[in-house]
């Protein structure tokens, strides 16, 4: 039988007091509550703003794409299932995927890239005023990240947060395009024993 | 017996290496769908890819959040007031209520359940021009505005509409698909479309003005056969309209720039065109 692994992916503990949840939200911006809508903006508006961005580098761009997923939440949020995955994910997923599709469609850009080379997608440490809990998060997966390889990590972190294909992946840093696929593959299942993503 | 790879299901490694690549959105649309068709048949595969989405998703919330300007709250609050929300699917009978295209991902990981797919822009000439445009919607501006002149409090301020019937229809049908491309003279169009109906409409934000003697003129194209769906009567820079004539499953909708009246024929090169599929 296949058991779907939870998808909670929130981190335990980590109560928001009094406030909705994004779920709850979410379920109430499905019967066309705005008041909801608006608050599940202000909750989450920074984070999905926060990943697009580091794809898109440029803020106005990230803020045009942060629109696009926002209009969508709103238009698709009748056809949310949490039985599939919690609001958040949903959300960020719908982020990633949107991020990804402008960066694609921007080629010329992308063509610069590829010859500057990859150091700009490497994680680093950022504001020293961000939230405890989203540190601690990050922290948590910059020290997975630090059990890759060389060449998984900079595989993973092209590709997520640069939003290259794989192939162009191998282009970067010239190795076959077969050693990409297989680097992002096992790189992902250290990454998700790691973290303890598991059924 | 659930071991796929001995079973009947044709185990493919070059395939399921892709897996990685896949929960990582570093996939082609092509692989994607070769992939999914292939997760289809495979539960180990679709276990690990459940679990390497989620392990994604990490990667996704340790990006640095970063506060958005007022201006785009506010942008987006108005948007919505004027944005129609899908139409709950009928089927709450949990496993598969999405349509087959999307039902895989659906299952396989939380992962965007996508109800109106973004097809992919082919535009039928040549590749690499800037009509590839973002592959992305601006959603359903009825509003028709971009950020930049978003930051009045108004709310009424409505782009025209024609056909607004119709255009309910379109929006509100189960079947509903949408594309977006951005526009070569200035401007982005985003196509509605149901296969069901037989219908489109177009939305243009941010259009050009042309002069008097020009007018925006939109087409039904099918290989070398191209029918006129009327032209674009603009006030604004940004109009919503619902393209005249029936349309068959897999048209290109094309906008071209034509004298003041239309033309029959397109005269000129296409400034947008927008497969449906």
């Amino acid at each position: 039988m296949l058991e779907l692994v939870s998808r909670d992916m929130e981190t335990p503990g980590r109560d928001i007091g009094a406030e909705a949840t994004p779920d709850e939200l979410l379920g109430r911006v499905a019967d066309g509550d705005r008041a909801a809508f608006a608050e599940l903006y202000d909750q989450s508006g920074a984070r999905v703003l926060g990943l697009i961005k580091r794809l898109l580098k440029d803020h106005s761009q990230s803020e045009e794409v942060t629109q696009e997923v926002f209009l969508e939440i709103w238009q698709t949020a009748t056809r949310f299932d949490p039985a599939k995955g919690s609001a958040s994910s949903w959300m960020l997923t719908m982020a990633h995927r949107r991020a990804v599709d402008r960066v694609r469609a921007s080629q010329s850009s992308r063509d610069r890239d590829t010859k500057i080379g990859i150091r700009d997608y490497e994680t680093s440490y950022d504001s020293v005023t961000e939230q405890v809990e989203i540190r601690i998060e990050h922290e948590r997966v910059e020290r997975a990240l630090g059990r890759l390889t060389e060449l998984q990590r900079q595989a993973v972190q092209l590709a997520y947060y640069g939003g290259y294909t794989h192939n162009e992946v191998s282009q970067m840093l010239h190795v076959p395009i077969g050693t990409v696929k297989t680097r992002l593959r096992d790189g992902m299942i250290r990454l998700r024993d790691e973290l303890g993503v598991a059924s | 017996m659930s071991d796929n790879r001995n079973g009947s299901g044709p185990s493919n490694p070059d395939i399921d290496a892709l897996s990685g690549a896949y929960a990582l959105n570093a996939i082609t649309d092509e692989e994607r769908n070769t992939f999914e068709a292939r997760l289809s048949e495979s539960p180990e595969l679709r276990q690990e890819v459940a679990e390497l989405n989620d392990t994604a998703l990490l990667l996704g919330r340790a990006a640095t959040p970063v506060t958005p300007s007022a201006g785009l709250r506010a942008s987006i609050l108005d948007l919505i007031e004027s944005t129609p929300q899908l139409p709950r699917l009928e089927t709450p009978a949990a496993q598969d209520p999405a349509p087959a295209t999307t039902s895989t991902e659906a299952e396989s990981g939380g992962k965007l359940l996508e109800p109106i797919p973004l097809a992919r822009q082919r535009w039928f000439m040549r590749p690499g021009v800037l009509l590839i445009g973002a592959a992305a919607a601006v959603g359903l501006v009825f509003g028709g505005v971009g950020l930049s002149n978003q930051l009045g409090p108004t709310t009424s301020q409505t782009a025209p509409i024609a056909g607004g019937a119709d255009l309910q229809q379109i929006l509100t049908a189960n079947d509903v698909q949408h594309a977006a491309t951005d526009i070569s003279s200035g401007g982005k169009a985003t196509l509605y479309w149901s296969n069901g109906l037989q219908r489109s409409a177009v939305m243009l934000t941010g259009l050009t003005s042309l002069p008097s003697d020009k007018t925006y003129q939109l087409w039904y194209i099918k290989g070398s056969d191209v029918k006129s769906a009327g032209t674009v009567s603009v006030t604004s820079n940004s109009v919503t309209q619902v393209l005249q004539g029936d349309m068959q499953a897999g048209d290109t909708v094309g906008i071209t720039v034509e004298p003041a009246g239309g033309s029959k024929q397109p005269t000129t090169t296409p400034v947008a065109a927008l497969q449906s599929a």
